[in-house]
């Protein structure tokens, strides 16, 4: 009896796999059996553009590049947009290591990185000895890390610059700005003859490329410490002379729902509106500055948040005549999509959207009025909102558009003192704005155009800090006074610190 | 919404099941009558089984102790009754015997189960308690674990609301760990990781809980935060008749307790009183009042149970419909279980099966925070000026109004949210007694666990950004469990040994699939049409599978030499596919010893000591329960779909590594010491057992963020964490009088632990803090109120100390140089108390008067913690008014002029201490009705939540310290239900 039941138990051990502990995967794909097919090689690297999508919400890149400056605000408007002050933080440079923006961006680039590191080690990992072929597909993951690196040290100062995934260290230290930016420099001239021009905007091209290069040189004074913006001369020329890029005819035409194939947009992220449906990160900003009940000027299906606006001089300084006030801007009495008043349903006044914000954080209590907490600051209209628009448009995002090729372009003449080519690269844009000609072809004209043309585009920060005006107060209720020079740069986040102590120690080279 | 016609069926099939029974009562010939009583003490005995020998005929005493039946002429009858010996009588022709049943030592100490076998209560020497039915909580039980509410010590047991279709949390022995959650696995009938509310109550018969890890290291891998062992109730096979047991009652549930906000007139004379500019649509509306009502609750057990030496049987069925106090809120359960046992080959082999099945149907709404279909958010917030419907009869919605501003009324009648589950829990075993003593036991058990959802948004509701959603989901586990062990027990003169030997195969299996569109077109078909959706993009399709695997070998011996010396070691080898490549293996060993001083010979003459015992007990447990499949290796998901890179045109589906990968992902392993001390003095009158213990719990998993770069996913999943529990549980019972007429037992739990992280890095896995526990209200994002650190317990609240409000109305913060501030930002953040209670009480009373009433009431009480109360906070915003509905307080700041948004302080923590009398039921039972063939007739009634007793202001302090993140009350806090029940138990 006892064999008998030794058997039964021998029995159940073999029957259930006794000491199988093989960990079966079903429904995702092993990381050894990735990639299966050609297809999914080809797609290998999509993956590093995925961070961009991010970085117009979740991701803080936006909102450290705009919130931070002189032309948007995020007013406290009574119940809404206090949140812990993470708005009025960025408004008032008192950021920390914590504020939920600083932290976001860090991660998205470096996720960024170590895809497009990943891939190009897939690709060959050697520049030297790659063929032609996957020459061209390092170049483009050469180039998107580029990308990630510019906007890092452009934001942070100094960081780990990592070009490899295998070999990577488990904690980096930090490199000099000044390092990191020669590097990349270097990888873009390397990476810009073996990329082509392509009308995918929201893919990697030769164009793509050769703005990067040029936003490097024109800021390399802040990066390097030198003043290397004329080396940017040749490579924008070249990107408008041979890059098949057009101006469009209008002013709005680049942000328009259906942007993809405009002539001007050079690189873009895509979003197609079903982001919200699907859980993936959204293009929102339009929620974000929308009154409450915009949604009935513009059919959407969704109503707004009511939170963001443009500061009062930055809107007063676009004349009637100039066609991007009414492009850009949504002000004044607000109509319904059919042409009715539209009514405050808190107060039956008309929504009115007006220019003047009265104070950072407004509240009956402290003496706005309703209306004012509700209606005030112009809102923003420059991507279009089409009707039936959800949470998230489905216009995609513009990083780099021609326009800012030729505005570089002009600056860096106007220093030089160049007031012919001032004018060649200035008057196209002014002239689709309806302008006539400057008082004077000179940097303040070109500083004044670019700040008008790419609001809301991500600039401003950084032509702040170039321009040397980013720390002064602005004219406005509450940015009164001087903020510290050490906010030109974000700290890294505490987050990244407490994970990886080396970063908090003196960067090397 | 659509289950009468359910409803309906399920009383078809309970009357059939009573029908049924009935027809099978037995008939005899020749009568004889007798009383049966304690042989010492002369009190008649109720319940005690009368058997004829060798037949099946046998009836039960009624409560004079009295028996009637009709037996041969020269039969024996053998007479039973736990706790005492059985005693055999001969008839001889008498026809009135008196019959004095002798108490049984051994058995009155009762057994506890602990794992694969039984021990008798006196030779434990870990911390098991175990909860009798005779013990259980009566009155409106939505899950079988609220039967046990009070009773054990050391086993906290909460719940944050009164949602009947949320669980319980339970907590033996403080926070298991990070990530782990804190809940016990549940062994109901062997089978180890089943849930618990698939048993009635009344299908139960014990719940026996093992505590300390050398009580739980038989369960290895899975033991860490305690067994609660579920034995369901069998057929009896010694009655020899079968019994029909009949549990109904029906409930009334109210709110206990509302939120205190503005009426339509509070606010319209602040309108007037500060001349304020504010739309008035005229309604007059309490949206509490709306969305609230009275529940009626019934439940329906019916059993039918019966056997003889060799075999028994018993087949239930349990009908449960709660419904809830907030509208649109439902549970509906039918349970329905069948056992068999029968003993074959000279009684050597004993062939056991039973097969369980549940059918659940939910309403759900949503109420978890802020969202725009929370619907105690939305009528919490929601203006009394605004009316429920227009004149025509629609909604008032008016939206956009504000953020998410939408009208609860249509949302609990709009949407559909529902839930349809089946379970089915089928297990059978097989034990030989090879040997006198040494038996060997194969045990198979599956179990399939299948749910279906419907969610429906219709087009026209102003919740829906997408135009309407509708969505179905499925989802099915099944888990396979194959046991073999050996139990060897033997006695030789002064020695008892106890030897288990044994093996453990258990498999899970998930899969599921959802699909989901957009922009409806048709508000008719509900979810039931996926087809009438328009959108349908990439995304709204999802499936899963996944599986794990655990491997088992494990072995105990226990010893005890002349009732005086115990000892017991365990240990279990666990394998499990969960975990990293080169950790796949744990060894989980235990010890345990115990000396019942009683039992020395120089106590032998203490006859006012019945027991003494101490009990010391190390071991090593692990935790495997709440984590997923896969977490230690990478797996590429799809994170979208785009056109191409290169054309612009053809779609790509992009993949991502979700994470880093870590062979050493391994058990966080706890290792846990205990001293137990049991004593009885006064014939066991008063008798009790203190527990002291301290768990470490060491290698706690955590999804670390790992620096980036090097890695490519920004996380991976590794052990580096440190925790202790030390604490403290006693418990006591007093049987104060045991009178003819008068009997009265009182019992008390306590218990009190201290937590403290003591780790959290190693390595490269390095993290200082976190803060946690955000506040999740409209403009107030991002303010937290706990950390997590070193040095300090889960649950720590880390806040800004609020002074005093300034003469001009600000906030005021003390600052860390002893100053004072009003901006925030600037404000020390200090500990401030805890949101874990310091101790847990439990109170249970019974009393019987005249042998046939009986009242019990149950007390409950958390004491010395610190609830955080985000209601209050939010609606004392002087900013809500007048567009929406706020509190007193908001009108009082208001008129000072104090304003803004309010910020995270210690202003808002309320102390959360609360005594509840959570139980008060008072019982009659008929005399002589065994006239009527009648065991037991019982009817009674239950006030559930009659009485708290707390000074904290909002809707309910009880808050259950699951997870990271507790202890905030957020809007999301489902009323506490007061009940009054109407019961009927019925035995023939």
């Amino acid at each position: 009896m006892k064999k008998y039941i030794f058997n039964v138990f021998a029995l159940v051990m073999i029957l259930t796999g006794c000491t199988d502990l093989q960990e079966k995967i079903y429904d995702t794909i092993p990381e050894s059996k990735f990639p299966e097919n050609s297809n999914q090689t080809a797609n290998i690297g999509v993956g590093a553009y995925d961070p961009l999508k991010e970085l117009l919400d979740g991701g803080g890149w936006w909102f450290c590049q705009e919130i931070t400056t002189d032309e948007m605000v995020a007013p406290t408007r009574g119940l809404d947009w206090d949140d812990n002050g993470k708005w009025r933080a960025l408004q008032l440079h008192s950021w920390t290591n914590e504020t939920e923006a600083v932290v976001g961006m860090w991660d998205r680039y470096y996720r960024g990185i170590a895809e497009c590191n990943k891939t190009i080690e897939i690709l060959g990992g050697d520049t030297a000895k790659a063929t032609p072929a996957s020459k061209t597909s390092m170049a483009k993951f050469i180039a998107i890390r580029s990308f990630y690196y510019w906007l890092l040290i452009d934001n942070y100062g100094d960081v780990p610059y990592v070009t490899s995934y295998a070999k990577a260290e488990a904690k980096p230290f930090k490199n000099k700005r000044a390092f990191v930016f020669d590097n990349i420099v270097k990888d873009l001239l390397w990476a810009i003859p073996q990329l082509k021009s392509s009308s995918v905007h929201y893919a990697v091209s030769k164009g793509m490329a050769q703005m990067t290069l040029g936003r490097l040189y024109l800021n390399s004074k802040v990066y390097s410490g030198t003043d290397n913006s004329i080396k940017a001369i040749p490579v924008l020329e070249d990107l408008i002379a041979n890059g098949g890029y057009t101006l469009a005819a209008n002013v709005r035409d680049p942000f328009l729902e259906k942007n993809e194939a405009c002539a001007e947009n050079i690189f873009t992220a895509f979003f197609d509106g079903t982001e919200n449906a699907n859980g993936k990160p959204e293009f929102n900003l339009h929620m974000r500055t929308l009154g409450y009940q915009s949604n009935q000027t513009f059919k959407m299906s969704v109503g707004p948040w009511n939170g963001f606006a443009t500061l009062e001089n930055h809107f007063l300084s676009y004349t009637a005549i100039d066609k991007r006030r009414d492009g850009y801007f949504l002000y004044g009495p607000q109509k319904t999509f059919e042409g009715a008043a539209l009514l405050d349903a808190e107060t039956s006044n008309i929504w009115d959207f007006t220019p003047a914000i009265p104070a950072l954080t407004m509240s009956e209590s402290t003496g706005s009025t309703k209306s004012q907490i509700r209606h005030s600051g112009v809102r923003i209209q420059k991507y279009e909102i089409a009707s039936g628009t959800g949470q998230s448009c489905a216009n995609d995002y513009v990083f780099f558009r021609l326009t800012d090729a030729y505005l570089m372009l002009a600056e860096i003449y106007a220093s030089q003192g160049n007031a012919s080519k001032v004018q060649l690269y200035l008057d196209p844009i002014r002239t689709r704005a309806g302008l006539g000609s400057p008082a004077a072809y000179n940097l303040n004209a070109v500083k004044t155009e670019r700040k008008m043309e790419l609001f809301y585009e991500g600039t401003r920060r950084q032509d702040m800090i170039r321009w040397g005006i980013f720390n002064n107060p602005w004219d406005c209720a509450w940015k009164l006074q001087l903020s510290s020079a050490d906010n030109s740069l974000f700290p890294i986040p505490k987050k990244q610190t407490d994970a990886n102590s080396n970063l908090s120690l003196p960067a090397i080279d | 919404m659509k289950y009468n016609h359910f409803k309906h069926k399920m009383s078809a099939f309970i009357a059939a099941l009573a029908m049924f029974a009935l027809s099978m009562t037995a008939t005899a010939q020749l009568s004889v009558s007798g009383i049966v009583k304690d042989g010492k003490t002369g009190e008649a005995i109720l319940g005690a089984s009368v058997l004829e020998k060798g037949t099946n005929n046998g009836v039960i005493t009624n409560f004079e102790g009295v028996f009637t039946m009709t037996v041969a002429s020269k039969a024996t009858l053998i007479v039973r009754y736990l706790g005492y010996l059985p005693e055999e009588v001969q008839v001889s022709g008498k026809t009135n015997l008196v019959i004095l049943l002798k108490e049984d030592a051994v058995v009155l100490s009762e057994v506890v189960a602990i794992g694969y076998g039984v021990q008798k209560k006196s030779d434990k020497t870990g911390a098991v308690m175990n909860v009798t039915s005779a013990d259980f909580n009566s009155g409106v039980l939505t899950d079988p674990i609220q039967a046990m509410q009070g009773k054990a010590s050391g086993v906290v047991i909460t719940k944050k609301g009164g949602n009947p279709n949320d669980a319980f949390s339970v907590q033996i022995r403080g926070a298991g760990g990070l990530l782990t959650g804190s809940s016990p696995i549940y062994v109901i009938d062997g089978i180890p990781g089943v849930d618990p509310t698939t048993v009635p109550a009344e299908d139960i018969e014990s719940f026996n809980i093992l505590k300390d890890a050398s009580s739980t290291a038989i369960y290895g891998s899975r033991g860490a935060n305690g067994v609660i062992i579920i034995t369901t109730k069998k057929g009896s096979s010694t009655g020899g008749k079968r019994t029909i047991n009949v549990n109904s009652y029906i409930s009334m549930d109210q709110v206990a307790k509302r939120l205190d906000l503005l009426s339509a007139s509070d606010i319209r004379s602040f309108i007037t009183r500060n001349n304020l500019s504010q739309v008035d649509a005229g309604g007059n509306t309490d949206w509490q009042n709306e969305i609230y009502r009275n529940g009626f609750t019934q439940n329906h057990n019916i059993s039918i149970g019966g056997g003889n030496e060799k075999s028994n049987y018993r087949i239930s069925g349990t009908w449960s419909d709660f419904q809830g106090v907030v509208k649109g809120t439902d549970k509906q359960r039918f349970t329905t279980n069948a056992n068999i046992t029968q003993k074959l080959l000279n009684d050597k082999l004993v062939v056991d099966g039973n097969l369980s099945a549940t059918f659940e149907e939910n309403q759900y709404q949503d109420f978890g925070g802020n969202g725009p279909t929370d619907v105690m958010y939305q009528a919490f917030q929601r203006s009394p000026l605004q009316p429920v419907t227009n004149a025509d009869g629609t909604y008032y919605e008016n939206t956009p109004y504000g953020f998410q501003y939408f009208n609860p009324v249509a949302i609990i009648n709009n949407i559909q949210n529902q839930r349809s589950a089946k379970r089915i829990r089928t297990n059978g075993s097989a034990q030989y007694e090879i040997l006198p003593g040494l038996k060997a036991k194969l045990n198979g058990a599956y179990t399939r666990d299948d749910s279906e959802s419907f969610y429906f948004v219709p087009a026209s509701s102003p919740t829906s950004a997408t135009k309407g959603k509708g969505e179905r989901k499925y989802e099915n586990h099944t888990t396979k469990l194959v046991e073999a062990f050996i139990n060897y027990d033997k006695t030789f003169g002064v020695h008892t040994i106890a030897a288990l030997g044994g093996y453990s195969w258990q498999g899970q299996t998930n899969d599921g699939f959802n699909a989901f569109g957009t922009n409806s077109q048709s508000t008719y078909v509900e979810s039931n049409y996926l087809a009438a959706l328009a959108d349908v993009n990439y995304g709204s399709i999802g499936s899963y599978k996944n599986e794990w695997t655990l491997i088992s070998f494990f072995a105990r011996a226990a010893y005890d030499y002349d009732k005086k010396y115990f000892a017991t070691a365990t240990v279990r080898r666990d394998g499990s596919s969960k975990f990293g490549a080169n950790k796949k293996w744990g060894i989980f060993p235990s010890g345990s010893l115990a000396w019942s001083i009683k039992n020395e010979s120089f106590l032998q003459d203490a006859s006012w000591l019945d027991q003494l015992k101490i009990r010391l007990g190390y071991g090593i447990t692990g935790n495997t329960e709440k984590f997923d499949s896969y977490m230690s290796i990478p797996r590429i998901r799809a994170t979208g779909m785009q056109p191409s890179m290169e054309d612009g045109v053809t779609k790509v589906i992009t993949f991502k590594k979700d994470k880093e990968q870590n062979d050493n992902f391994q058990w966080e392993s706890t290792q846990e010491f205990n001293f137990g001390l049991d004593w009885g003095v006064l014939n066991s009158k008063i008798q009790g057992s203190v527990e002291l213990y301290s768990k470490r719990t060491v290698q706690l998993i955590y999804n670390y963020s790992i620096p980036q770069p090097p890695f490519l996913a920004d996380n991976i999943y590794a052990n580096a964490g440190t925790m202790t529990n030390k604490g403290i549980e006693a418990n006591i019972s007093y049987r104060v009088l045991t009178m003819r007429n008068f009997d009265f037992k009182t019992s008390l739990t306590f218990s009190h632990n201290i937590n403290n992280l003591e780790k959290l890095s190693e390595g490269i896995y390095e993290w200082k803090d976190r803060q946690q526990s955000f506040i999740n209200a409209r403009g107030m994002v991002g303010q937290w109120t706990q950390l997590i650190e070193v040095g300090t317990p889960m649950g720590t609240w880390y806040l800004p100390h609020f002074v005093d409000i300034s003469s001009d109305g600000a906030f005021r913060y003390a600052t860390a140089t002893g100053g004072v501030t009003r901006d925030v930002a600037l404000a020390e953040r200090r500990n401030a108390g805890s949101a874990v209670p310091k101790v847990n009480l439990g109170w249970s009373n019974s009393f019987t008067l005249f042998k046939n009433i009986d009242v019990n009431f149950t007390v409950r009480a958390l004491l010395g913690y610190k609830v955080y109360n985000v209601s209050a906070m939010y609606f004392s915003n002087p900013t809500l008014l007048p567009s929406y509905n706020a509190n007193q307080q908001a009108i009082t700041w208001f008129e000072k002029g104090i304003n803004g948004t309010p910020v995270a302080s210690d202003y808002w923590l309320e102390d959360g201490s609360f005594v509840r009398l959570d139980n008060l039921t008072v019982g009659y039972n008929f005399p002589n009705t065994s006239k009527f063939g009648i065991n037991k007739l019982r009817v009674y009634f239950t006030g559930g939540n009659l009485l708290t007793i707390t000074g904290y202001k909002g809707i309910d302090p009880e808050i259950s310290n699951e997870g990271m993140s507790f202890g905030l009350d957020n809007f999301n806090i489902y009323p506490k239900t007061r009940n009054f029940t109407l019961g009927l138990q019925l035995n023939f």
